[in-house]
């Protein structure tokens, strides 16, 4: 009898025990039950980062490794960041993958039975979705780790990939720890909103909203109309700086790569687990999960309604006034406000409700939302709030610096060496390779008027902010400011779609050649007129606008009609060259002969250049090899085309950005690409380089003629 | 409304609804609902399509928690109340399955989350019901997943199931077999299943408390057997005058018979008395019938007259 009692009391011991465990914020019975059940998706899951992340990466190095292998740390320390945190990729990924991994673990929200069945379960809610997040949680990091160690591991095998800030923190942190963060970042977001909504499909519509991706979508679906009809409606930062702005994700993007980083990282993280925090707070408080019902509460489906209203209406707005030119663009700026806020609100009304019947509800609310965002629209369209007064004026700047976008990644040392211009060339104009334009003002006393996100907001790349908020660009214009209109023309060159029309175009000439005149700035804004019609490929194809393509194939057609048949391209740089720890601004353009002679002197090699000649069409013509200025060879496109894949070309990013390579001498150089054309009467002209009196007309447009790229290190043997 | 008085004391192990109200939007699927479910028995809740069968179901299960009023399980809010709700199982109608589980999947997950699961029962029944335990629910037909549903929720060994149209789908055998192991588990004491159902007939033969639920509020819910004991419908012959039956005296007593209907067809007398079937047959012989029979009434009819007495339409409640 007393064994019996004994045993029946253990067992109630343990029932209560189990009973207990129930009770607590996670269930281990649950997690390892999860586990069992989604191991297939976590594998899924790893196999597609696994090839996804590093195996592309490592694709992308097997091409250079050959090249770059015995190069100095400093020079594989940058390529390492450029390959493994800069990658926007991996942003991408953590992105998709966090908000993936969310909706899975709230995926019984969305459906009324497996709602019903987990709230009936002998498991406290808030218990269930915390076991769920760290069961997923869990195979995400198992999914990470697998890409996270190959990178690390090829990173400590080849010097090339070995992050400068060594391998515990530059290797685990960086290549997997800032994805897992990133991770965690979108994971929190995306649960935050699924659970705010409490159900069904609101979680998602909430999602979008919060994530910023309706207008991405709105924007993709430009994009597509643009390919598809062979114009140009928006260009590449429209659709990034959206992100940016109502998403944060390329914000923290960018600064985290700056020396920051770390901290940024971590913070993200913490963001991440704040908004999971807030998921289980919300599902503890709520009073039922009733899938199929939009809002778990009922108070805020109003205020959510009306906000993606009036994101809404300022959406339309913005694309409509994106879409037309003229005068009726205001017209069409108030028409895409009540198109997007009216529609908008019949949607939400109709999904809120459930029913097309209340469609209409709200009129009065409505009608003063849609009036209010078109006021705000106007404000920032006549800058009525005076943003613009972020100009500072004339007399009060002594120097400025301009960041010019090269389509590259800036990176940690491209911000030490940023500082150290910011340092050397206070006192006149400074340009150095940099992901995103930004300009710096500096006043007489020293103070800086201008920071890098004072510019950021006033013309940061997006057609939003340049045409529709802060008309920037337009009042410098109007300013008449020689360095002024420098700057604009400088930071115009990807971004200001305004330039680009005909009438500013003309504008931006005539001001160019008066600072040409002047010969203020090293002339070089001379050559920013030409700089959207470029080079710089990596962006042309976004950034330029129909007005700009018609531009150069009018003038390209005006040449033709002079008799030429054949045009040289090329590229010009504004150099600035370190070497070693000195440095020394070097002469560009019609002085480009000193510029080889210092690094001649500086180097005590050859140096070797080649210039190529295309088409209109760009179909090679033929390339020829200088050592030391002096031609020896002359290739065909085979022979071209050899000469780049064994590794003897350089150019780091392409036109965008240079490294020169020495096994003694580290050099890097930054450099604006800048592009000017030589156009020729025939072929003959092309080869010979000799020009035609066609090139006299636009002499002053095309002073050089040869194309420069710098390459060192193992030449070949023919070359040498 | 409601004829208990849920003031009184309680006896542990009982379910008590207590002024429940739960609204949707603008429906309110349940009004101040009250009621008590006592341990051992099978309580049947009866009502017409959107009475708040399901939803009173739900709140009892800890899905939904009330507007206002209270659902209490020994005495504790069974809400949130996991050490409560390990003695609960709800069977939906239309029961979750996971997407591609199979029964020893979902046997795996429920042996997670109730610690009272019972292998011996589950090997026991799955024998009984012949289901194959690895093949996906998913390729069962309608029937064998409410089988698979029975199966999995019994070896919860739960003291409540509450059973929300169950023995829709299932084949008239599998009705009855099913009904005979909920049967089985109450007479053994251990499980008191609520059966939620718009079939009078499917409750009938196995329920012995109903409820009644219209426009989200109970009528009224009562013993079948002090329901069946407590009214009769008499079939009399009588041959003398016209005798008046609105009030049939007990012999030797003051007590009258409450005549809830009566129909009278030339001598032919139909009537329904409320009364212990002594009290109606002395009654009825004292009226020296040339012909007297006690009829048993179905569940039905004893509904019919009871919401009539109450003023309700039953044709129009049930459908």
């Amino acid at each position: 009898m007393t064994l019996m009692q004994s045993s029946v009391d253990a067992n109630a011991v343990q029932k209560t025990r189990l009973i207990g465990r129930h009770n607590n914020w996670f269930v281990p019975g649950l997690y390892r039950n999860e586990l069992k059940r989604t191991w297939s998706m976590g594998l899924l899951y790893a196999i597609i980062l696994f090839f996804a992340v590093p195996v592309v990466n490592l694709m992308t190095f097997s091409n250079s490794t050959t090249y770059y292998e015995e190069y100095p740390d400093r020079v594989t320390s940058f390529l390492s960041e450029y390959f493994s945190t800069a990658n926007i990729f991996i942003t991408i990924y953590a992105c998709l993958g966090g908000m993936m991994c969310a909706m899975v673990v709230a995926e019984y929200l969305f459906d009324r039975r497996k709602t019903n069945f987990v709230c009936s379960l002998p498991v406290k809610r808030q218990a269930y979705l915390l076991t769920k997040c760290a069961s997923n949680l869990t195979w995400s990091v198992l999914a990470w780790i697998p890409a996270g160690v190959l990178m690390v591991l090829v990173a400590a095998l080849t010097p090339l990939l070995r992050p400068h800030t060594g391998m515990i923190v530059g290797g685990l942190f960086e290549m997997v720890g800032a994805w897992l963060c990133l991770h965690l970042y979108f994971f929190g977001l995306t649960l935050l909103a699924c659970c705010f909504c409490g159900t069904g499909v609101m979680g998602g519509c909430m999602l979008l909203m919060l994530g910023g991706y309706i207008p991405a979508a709105a924007l993709s679906l430009i994009a597509f109309a643009d390919m598809t009809f062979d114009r140009v409606w928006t260009n590449h930062y429209f659709s990034e700086d959206l992100f940016d702005v109502l998403s944060g994700v390329f914000r923290i993007f960018h600064y985290s790569m700056t020396e920051m980083g770390f901290w940024y990282y971590l913070g993200t993280a913490a963001i991440g687990i704040v908004f999971t925090a807030g998921a289980v707070f919300l599902t503890k408080i709520r009073k039922s999960e009733n899938a199929g019902v939009p809002f778990a509460f009922a108070r805020v489906r109003d205020i959510v309604k009306y906000l993606i209203v009036g994101l809404a209406g300022l959406l339309g707005g913005m694309l409509f006034w994106v879409m037309s030119s003229g005068a009726w663009s205001i017209f069409w700026m108030l028409f895409g406000i009540v198109c997007g806020a009216v529609l908008s609100w019949m949607l939400c009304n109709t999904i809120f409700y459930k029913t097309p019947k209340m469609m209409f509800t709200g009129k009065r609310a409505v009608c003063i939302l849609t009036a209010a965002v078109m006021a705000f629209s106007l404000v920032c369209r006549f800058d009525i709030l005076n943003l613009n007064s972020y100009v500072p004026s004339n007399v009060m700047t002594s120097s400025v610096e301009v960041h010019l976008d090269d389509g590259g990644v800036i990176t940690l040392r491209d911000r030490a060496l940023i500082r150290t211009y910011n340092a050397m060339l206070k006192n006149g104009y400074a340009m150095y390779d940099k992901y995103g334009p930004a300009a710096y003002w500096y006043s007489k006393d020293g103070k800086t008027l201008v920071t890098e996100d004072h510019l950021y907001l006033m013309s940061h790349s997006t057609v939003w902010k340049t045409r529709y908020l802060f008309p920037v660009a337009k009042t410098a214009y109007a300013m008449s400011n020689d360095w002024i209109t420098f700057v604009q023309a400088l930071t115009a060159q990807n971004n200001f779609a305004d330039l680009y029309t005909e009438s500013v175009f003309e504008e931006l000439e005539r001001e160019e050649r008066r600072v040409a005149q002047t010969g203020n700035g090293d002339t070089a804004a001379y050559y920013v007129r030409y700089s959207p019609i470029s080079g710089n490929n990596n962006y042309s194809d976004y950034t330029l606008l129909t007005d700009i393509r018609t531009i150069l194939d009018t003038y390209r057609e005006e040449m033709r009609s002079m008799g030429a048949n054949a045009m040289q391209q090329r590229l010009v740089a504004i150099l600035y060259v370190k070497f070693d720890d000195s440095y020394t601004k070097l002469p560009v353009f019609e002085e480009y002969t000193e510029t080889q002679n210092v690094i001649k002197e500086k180097f005590g090699k050859q140096y070797y250049s080649v210039d190529e000649s295309v088409e209109y069409d760009r179909t090679f013509l033929s390339a020829k090899v200088y050592r030391n200025g002096e031609l020896i060879k002359t290739l065909d496109e085979d022979g071209y085309n050899a000469l780049y894949d064994s590794g003897v070309l350089t150019g780091g990013n392409y036109y965008s950005s240079l490294t020169l390579l020495d096994y003694e001498y580290s050099v890097s150089v930054t450099y604006d690409v800048l592009e000017t054309s030589t156009y020729y009467y025939d072929t003959a002209d092309a080869e010979t380089g000799e020009t035609t009196t066609a090139s006299d007309v636009y002499e002053n447009r095309y002073t050089e003629e040869n194309t420069h790229r710098f390459f060192l290190g193992r030449v070949p043997e023919e070359y040498r | 409304m409601n004829e208990q008085n849920y003031n009184a004391p309680r006896t542990p192990g009982e379910i008590v609804i207590t002024d429940v109200s739960k609204t949707f939007g603008t429906v309110r699927s349940l009004d101040a609902v009250s009621a008590t479910i006592r341990q051992g028995s099978i309580f049947g809740l009866i009502g017409s399509n959107g009475a708040g069968k399901s939803t009173l179901l739900r709140v009892m299960a800890g899905i939904y928690r009330p507007d206002s009023g209270s659902v209490t399980y020994d005495g504790e809010d069974i809400w949130e109340n996991t050490a409560r709700k390990q003695d609960i199982v709800y069977l939906s109608d239309d029961q979750f399955f996971f997407a591609h589980g199979t029964i020893a999947d979902m046997a795996d997950y429920y042996r997670t989350m109730y610690i009272n699961w019972s292998d011996d029962k589950y090997d026991r029944l799955r024998a009984v019901f012949n289901l194959e335990t690895d093949r996906k629910i998913s390729t069962f037909s309608k029937g064998m997943q409410k089988q698979a549903s029975v199966l999995l929720a019994l070896s919860c060994c739960p003291k409540y199931l509450l059973c929300d149209e169950t023995f829709d789908g299932l084949d008239p055998v599998m009705r009855q077999f099913v009904k005979r192991l909920l049967a089985e588990e109450v007479a053994d004491g251990t499980m008191t299943p609520v059966i939620a159902s718009h079939n009078m007939r499917e409750l009938e033969d196995i329920c012995d408390h109903i409820g009644l639920l219209h426009k989200g509020g109970i009528l009224f819910d009562r013993e079948v057997d002090a329901m069946k004991t407590s009214i009769h419908k008499l079939q009399l012959v009588l041959t003398a005058g016209e005798p008046d039956i609105s009030a049939l005296r007990v012999p030797g007593t003051e007590k009258n018979l409450h005549v809830v209907s009566y129909k009278k067809s030339g001598s032919i007398y139909n009537l329904i008395v409320r009364g212990e079937r002594e009290e109606v047959e002395a009654a009825a012989d004292a009226l020296n019938p040339v012909f007297r029979e006690l009829v048993p009434l179905t569940l039905e009819e004893i509904f019919i007259c009871e919401m009539e007495e109450k003023g309700y339409d039953f044709n129009a409640i049930v459908g």
